[in-house]
Parts: structure tokens; sequence; C-alpha cells
């Protein structure tokens, strides 16, 4: 039931289509691929979150190893304790229960080729984010993590800061400025970072250091 | 001779305009009999004085007393999980291909979500050797886990059913000698 520690992918993300009865519901389910920073669009480009910055450099300081790709699990279950498991989740890519200190990735997401793997630590990097930022203060209404809830236009602050908090763990300003200025290769920079090529593609957005994605 | 109210109210105010640790509990005990006083005086000052942003060792300690005390220790001596797990199968003899089911006992133990009283005194000697702490210290009962809801993350629009609300419902299973470690109850 534990979730893969494989070695990231350097396969390009999957895309699915929008689906038309969920849009004509008023939610926005855009591809698989989108879900991951396109909330980013909606943060000033200079909107920063330190308590990635500092869970990172703590885990850093207290395990050492390689900075990239940010050790998303090793995070979540050596430094923070909480358990990281699969199950079927129907349609949800992820849950955090925080009183059982608990992320539950979707395991239908494992099983189409190596990519999954990237959404599932993108998918544990935006639940780190309710867990730093929001678990100990959240009400009793369950908080449901749509694809809407990460669009431009998301009303939804949790869900965006869970979102920019998962974008600065697993790709730190510094080390995408340094990688790309030694190869601005979007598809090599999303692999050395074990992240979505869109995803990776927002974060230069957001610093101004390439076009915004289509 | 016993110090005037006044006096020790003065000197902890002064000590708080300082910045400096109140020592409210020493300020107590050199009102002597009129203890019961001065503290609702010391309130009433708190109540009303400037709230004083804590310092980092400060807030780094009490975030600190919301993790439970295994979790602490381990952290505290920079071992993984799995550093962990390794101990408990090889001290205790277990067949590798349970580490998965060991790893998962660990960490709810961990969390808290085991009860320490049934972990095997075997299991317990791996844990406080590894980590160079005494059972007691690492079982000490922790502060409740975050009562918070659950938070759901999909793609699509999402139907929460009643099977993924109660997945945290025990499953049948059958008890084998990892469960006896870690549960108490009987291998079959």
């Amino acid at each position: 039931m534990r979730s893969s520690s494989a070695s990231p992918p350097t396969s390009p993300p999957d895309v699915r289509p929008a689906r038309a009865e969920a849009d004509s519901a008023g939610l926005d389910t855009s591809s698989a691929a989108d879900y991951v920073p396109s909330d980013l669009t909606s943060v000033p480009t200079r909107y920063t979150e330190p308590r990635a910055h500092e869970l990172r450099e703590r885990y850093l300081a207290t395990y050492g190893g390689d900075e990239i790709p940010v050790p998303v699990e090793s995070i979540a279950e050596d430094l923070l304790g909480l358990r990281i498991e699969e199950d079927d989740l129907g349609e949800c890519s992820g849950m955090l229960i925080p009183s059982e200190r608990l992320i539950l990735v979707n395991a239908a997401e494992a099983m189409s080729g190596e990519t999954p793997t990237r959404r599932h630590r993108f998918t544990i990097a935006h639940e780190l984010g309710h867990w730093v930022c929001h678990a100990k203060s959240m009400a009793d209404a369950p908080t449901y993590c749509r694809s809407h809830d990460l669009a431009q236009d998301a009303d939804r602050t949790l869900e965006r800061e869970a979102n920019v908090f998962g974008a600065e763990l697993l790709m730190p300003e510094e080390a995408i400025r340094t990688a790309w200025r030694g190869k601005p290769d979007v598809g090599e920079l999303a692999a050395y970072f074990a992240v979505s090529a869109l995803a990776a593609s927002w974060r230069l957005y957001s610093f101004d250091l390439a076009e915004r994605p289509a | 001779m016993m110090v005037e109210l006044d006096t020790l109210l003065d000197e902890l105010a002064r000590r708080h305009a300082r910045g400096e640790p109140l020592d409210v509990e020493g300020t107590l005990a050199r009102a002597g009999d009129r203890a019961d006083e001065l503290a609702p005086l010391i309130e009433a000052f708190l109540a009303r004085a400037p709230r004083r942003e804590p310092t980092a060792e400060s807030l780094a300690f009490v975030r600190s007393l919301d993790e439970p005390p295994l979790l602490r220790a381990r952290v505290a001596k920079s071992l993984k999980v799995d550093d962990v797990v390794d101990v408990i199968v090889a001290e205790c003899e277990l067949d590798p291909e349970a580490r998965p089911k060991v790893r998962r006992y660990y960490q709810q133990l961990e969390g808290g979500m085991l009860d320490p009283t049934h972990v095997a005194e075997s299991v317990w000697a791996a844990i406080t050797r590894v980590m160079g702490r005494s059972r007691t210290l690492l079982s000490a009962p922790s502060g409740p886990a975050p009562a918070a809801a659950p938070m759901y993350r999909a793609d699509a629009l999402v139907v929460l059913d009643e099977q993924l609300v109660s997945r945290a419902a025990p499953e049948p299973r059958q008890s084998d000698i990892v469960d006896a470690l870690f549960l108490g109850e009987p291998a079959d």
C-alpha cells in the first residue's frame, strides 16, 4: 500500500481532455497535468511560501542528501512523521487525514507508466502544504481539492496556498534559475526536478523566465 | 519579611518590559501566604500588557510539543523510518517479507495511533536501543493529533461516497507474529 519511491520519470506528462459535463456543472476539470500549478497564474510572481523553504532546509539539515529532486516522500514520512499510502480514491488524487497523520494517494494514478510518480510527488507536496499551513486550524467541514480549486480565478485560499507550497517545495527558485541558465529546456528541467513539464513551465512563467504555458 | 505585593508586581512588570523571563512561579513563591492574592493581579496585568512576540527558540519549542515523542526522538537522531524498521526486523528476527507490515505498524506507533502498552518488549528493546532513550520517554503521551477534517484532492467532479469516508474502518485480517508484536494479540 505504500507509494512508490521510484526514480524520477523522464516521460512527458499525460494530458487528458476536460470533462464537458463537469464544465456544465461549473467545475473546471482540466487535464491531469493542468492541475499542478495552474493556480500560480493567480499569484503575484513574487509570491513565496517561506514555510516550504524552511521545511526543505530543515530536512537537509537533518538528513543531508541531494537537494534536487526534493525528497518529498521522505520529508513527509521521515521528517514529519506522516504515513503515505496508496488507496482507491475514486476521482480524488490525494487526501490528507490529519487525525491519522496520513496522506493517501490515488493508486489508480500509479498505473500508467512513470508519469504518475510525478503526479504523486505534487499531490504529496500539496497535502504537505495543507499539513504545514492548515492542519491545525481548519474548520470541521471537509475541504475538497478539485481542479476548480486550482484554477486561476479560484477563490479557495487554502488550496491556492497548498499549491504554492507544493510548487515552492519541489521547485526552489534558485535551483530553477540555475538549472534554466545551464540548459533552458523545459523537458529536461521537469525531469531534473521530477515534476510534470507543465508544472515546470508554470514555475518558469512565474519567474518571468518563459512564456505563459498554453 | 514578606515582600509587598505591589513590589512583586512592579518587578514582574519591569521584567516584562525588558523582555526577560517572567518567573511567575518564583514571584508567587515570594508572596508566601498571599500568593492567592497576587495571582489574579498578575493575570490582570498580563491580560492588559502588550503581547510579547515569542522568540524563535520558544516558538520552536512550543511547536515541537505537537510532535509525538517517538518522532521527536527519531528526527533528533537523524534517523529515518527505515532505519528504525531495519533494527526492529533484525532484532526481533522477523522474516524480511514482514518488513512492510512492521513499517506500517511502526509509523502508527510513532504517530500515536497504536497503544504503546500493547507493543512487545522485544520491539521496545529495539526501539530504545536505536533511539538511545528510555521507553518511558518514548512512549509518553503526546498531545492530540490535529482534529482537522480530511481534505481531498481531485481533478474531476467528486462524489464523496460512503466507501471513501468510511475507509478508516478496520479491515478483517488474519493475525500473525507482527500483529502480536505490535497489538499484543496472540499469533495464530
